[in-house]
């Protein structure tokens, strides 16, 4: 049921989301926050698509692509396409072992606050999710 | 290194072009990873090295292109270091455009530097880590896609330890293969094409990997595992 796969996707975002507050708190551990946040995002978008009934693929440049509709149809208040992809960008330099170049330039604490404002957004939505699955 | 053809140098001119729009003549840009070895897949990454005198914040926007950004200086720090990325660039990256730096950096002495192996474990026991927290809060996909890269890690270092140059992701398996570790290709293989792969594969790969990585340096590994457990635990007693 699509509304119980949204459930559990919203579940895991919330999850990658307060394991990327931690890792932004000191000591910061920058690579594995930005890991973190990417997944929560890609996770809330799925969980969107699968509450919605829209169909999604998982290459990471079709759920970015899938963000910025869900918010041109209005189904999301923000457009979320630019920051997964840049997240998604940092994700790979640090999975290739390269975390020291683009890191420095990036505010931990901004990523973590931006993913809290799009998780609250999503609380609405959240709630009609698990009203919905609860029936 | 190989040379780009006529045609396949106009393919990218919009991307040069744009990018030395925005940075200026200065830069250099350079085709890396598997589109530039010609082994690319439905899956791959279009990868860009950009080179500039200060970083440039690139941007490209083809889809699926990734840019990596950094200046001369830190490029030939890291050659030194025995970085692979680097030292990878070097052997096989194409150069799009060259305002001066790729030719300088090819021409330095640190060009011809072997990549440290041991560079390697930290950054796969890292993607293990992840990886595995993420198979145990459910999230399999994101745990397969870090187990891939920790593979890959793991595939690199057991190369160039054998005094092998490792090629690009999808010639990794292969080459692994020849070096007599075919069930690591196996699992490489199987983790890399999307399609639902189950958590006991996951695990089972997590766990091949780990036993790699022991074998191929147990203090550092350890030394890591301890590291990350202490900076896990700190943080957890201080947000309790």
């Amino acid at each position: 049921m699509s509304l119980d796969e949204a459930r559990k996707l919203l579940d895991l975002a919330v999850e990658q989301w307060e394991r990327a507050c931690n890792d932004a708190w000191e000591p910061s551990d920058p690579a594995s926050c930005v890991t973190n946040s990417f997944y929560a995002y890609e996770n809330l978008i799925a969980a969107v698509a699968r509450a919605s009934d829209v169909p999604y693929q998982k290459r990471h440049d079709k759920k970015a692509e899938l963000a910025r509709r869900l918010f041109e149809n209005k189904t999301l208040s923000k457009d979320l396409h630019d920051r997964m992809l840049r997240l998604n960008t940092l994700r790979k330099d640090v999975s290739y072992g390269e975390e020291d170049i683009e890191l420095r330039d990036e505010d931990l604490e901004a990523f973590c606050v931006r993913t809290r404002d799009c998780d609250r957004r999503s609380e609405v939505d959240h709630s009609k999710i698990r009203r919905g699955a609860g029936r | 290194m190989s040379n780009l053809s006529t045609s396949a140098v106009s393919q990218w001119q919009g991307v040069v072009d744009s990018l030395r729009a925005r940075h200026g003549d200065g830069i250099s840009v350079v085709l890396v990873g598997s589109v530039a070895r010609g082994r690319s897949t439905e899956e791959s990454d279009i990868d860009l090295l950009v080179i500039g005198e200060r970083r440039p914040e690139a941007v490209c926007d083809l889809p699926r292109c990734h840019v990596q950004v950094c200046t001369e200086t830190e490029f030939i720090r890291n050659l030194a270091l025995g970085e692979d990325f680097e030292a990878w660039s070097v052997r096989f990256g194409l150069p799009l455009y060259d305002g001066g730096a790729w030719a300088r950096i090819l021409r330095s002495a640190e060009a011809g530097v072997w990549p440290k192996w041991q560079a390697k474990i930290p950054h796969a026991a890292r993607r293990l880590f992840m990886a595995s927290a993420l198979l145990k809060m459910g999230d399999a996909d994101a745990a397969t896609e870090e187990t891939v890269y920790a593979l890959c890690h793991v595939v690199r270092a057991l190369l160039l330890r054998a005094g092998v140059f490792s090629l690009s992701r999808p010639e990794l398996a292969e080459q692994a293969k020849v070096l007599g570790y075919s069930q690591l290709a196996h699992l490489h293989e199987e983790l890399r094409h999307p399609g639902g792969v189950s958590p006991s594969r996951i695990r089972l790969a997590q766990r091949y990997s780990k036993k790699l990585l022991l074998h191929l340096d147990r203090s550092a590994y350890a030394k890591f595992s301890k590291e990350y457990r202490e900076r896990n635990r700190a943080k957890s007693s201080r947000h309790r």
